[in-house]
């Protein structure tokens, strides 16, 4: 009994470091393909939020492109916590 | 001896994990911003290499292939040696960015950075904060400081730096306005309310309801919550009843917190500094026995915090929008006031 408590107990924290790790290597060996269905989900034409994350293969860069080509304009990102929001857009009214 | 290996193996594993969480907390999951940098100057070479041993006339890149360079750049990097865009191909699970070699001595229009942000400076208008907010990815390969005399020469003048990645972005304001950062603390960044526990803020209900626009937003918000937000007495009554949830979540998240510290202190003593060896069954059981009423009491806190998003939530996204759309309202019309 003691012997599996302290197992789990020192279980914990490297699973969970290892859940992390294995979730940023499965982000990091999506494909194309998937990076553009997450942009698709996430973005409107009136607006919207998107995660960098989410989209991996694709960088900030291929975003913004992206968002350029459905008339979005890009109005930047806020600092949440540490590190960066989402990346926000609204639509573009010039272009329209 | 075999024990005493395991334990070495798992309190080494504990070190570690640790350690690889403060690196899974600083770095980004797509990359640190050392790394991307690495990445840009490997893909920009690279990109020399491709154009010197394309064979045909027709040249296709992968666009993802070069995600940290921005087509622009990718454009004037070829456009230097000889190769004109024409155009992008893209489908669910292809990106290409298509090039034609131009012929020895054919014209090859290279827009670079200098020229783009000198345009870009030329056709910017402050927004409704009398800012402009200047991307600086676009001109990744421009240093800063040249940055910062186009953007003095073109008549702008920096204010602020926001977040952006992988570059921050520069908030400018035309040179001749006043100093619009001090007026309304620091334009668009301001963000008030949340610290003091009050989500509301301070709302002016005699401003907004002398602001036709809000008025009207908040007669369709009255339809939807079915209550007058333009009302005090209503916002009286949201504030009390948001105090009262408030305090009955407070409690029990404060005694989970203070159960948490039961449950790992005896564990983390002994883990750190071999407290209590003789007797670990009894620091385990202590451990166990507080974890019960700590996992109960943070699920009730879940509960109650779910029950207050779905009674009150609405209402608070609604003061919030209002006092927002007031606050817009104010700015513009002091924009065409100024």
């Amino acid at each position: 009994m003691e012997a599996f408590v302290m197992t789990l107990g020192f279980a914990v924290l490297p699973s969970i470091v290892l859940y992390q790790y294995l979730r940023r290597y499965r982000l990091r060996r999506r494909s194309l393909r998937e990076g553009l269905a997450a942009f698709d989900t996430q973005s409107s034409p009136s607006g919207c939020a998107i995660d960098v994350t989410e989209c991996y293969p694709l960088s900030e860069h291929m975003i913004k492109e992206l968002a350029v080509r459905r008339g979005l304009r890009y109005t930047g990102r806020a600092r949440d916590g540490h590190r960066l929001g989402p990346m926000h857009f609204a639509p573009d009214r010039e272009v329209r | 001896m075999l024990p005493t290996l395991a334990l070495s193996v798992a309190v080494t594993l504990n070190v570690v994990a640790i350690g690889a969480m403060f690196h899974i907390g600083i770095t980004p999951s797509y990359g640190s911003v050392r790394a991307r940098r690495r990445a840009r100057a490997r893909q920009v070479e690279s990109l020399r290499a491709v154009h010197q041993h394309a064979r045909g006339d027709v040249l296709e890149l992968d666009r993802a292939a070069y995600r940290e360079v921005p087509r622009c750049e990718l454009i004037e990097l070829l456009a230097r040696n000889g190769w004109h865009y024409t155009g992008e191909h893209l489908d669910t699970d292809s990106w290409l960015i298509r090039f034609n070699r131009v012929e020895q001595g054919g014209p090859v229009p290279v827009v670079d950075a200098r020229t783009r942000l000198r345009q870009e400076l030329a056709t910017a208008r402050p927004d409704v904060n009398g800012m402009y907010r200047l991307d600086l990815n676009n001109y990744l390969n421009l240093p800063h400081d040249e940055v910062r005399a186009h953007v003095g020469a073109a008549g702008w003048r920096v204010c602020a730096t926001v977040p952006d990645s992988p570059s921050d972005g520069l908030l400018i304001a035309p040179a001749w306005s006043g100093p619009v950062g001090q007026q309304h603390g620091h334009g668009p960044v301001a963000a008030s309310g949340g610290r003091s526990g009050d989500p509301i803020g301070d709302v002016d209900v005699e401003a907004m309801r002398s602001d036709r626009t809000v008025a009207h937003r908040a007669v369709e918000l009255r339809r939807e919550l079915g209550f007058d937000p333009l009302d005090a007495r209503n916002l009286e009554l949201l504030r009390a009843r948001h105090r009262a949830v408030q305090k009955r979540i407070v409690v029990p998240a404060n005694v989970a917190g203070l159960l948490f510290l039961v449950v790992a202190t005896g564990p983390l003593a002994w883990l750190f500094y071999g407290h209590f060896a003789d007797n670990l069954p009894i620091v385990f059981a202590i451990s166990g026995v507080a974890a019960v009423p700590c996992l109960i009491l943070l699920a009730w806190c879940l509960v109650l915090v779910k029950r207050r998003n779905d009674e009150l939530g609405p209402a608070i996204r609604a003061y919030r929008e209002l006092r927002q759309l007031a606050e817009d309202r104010r700015r513009l019309t002091q924009w065409f006031r100024d």
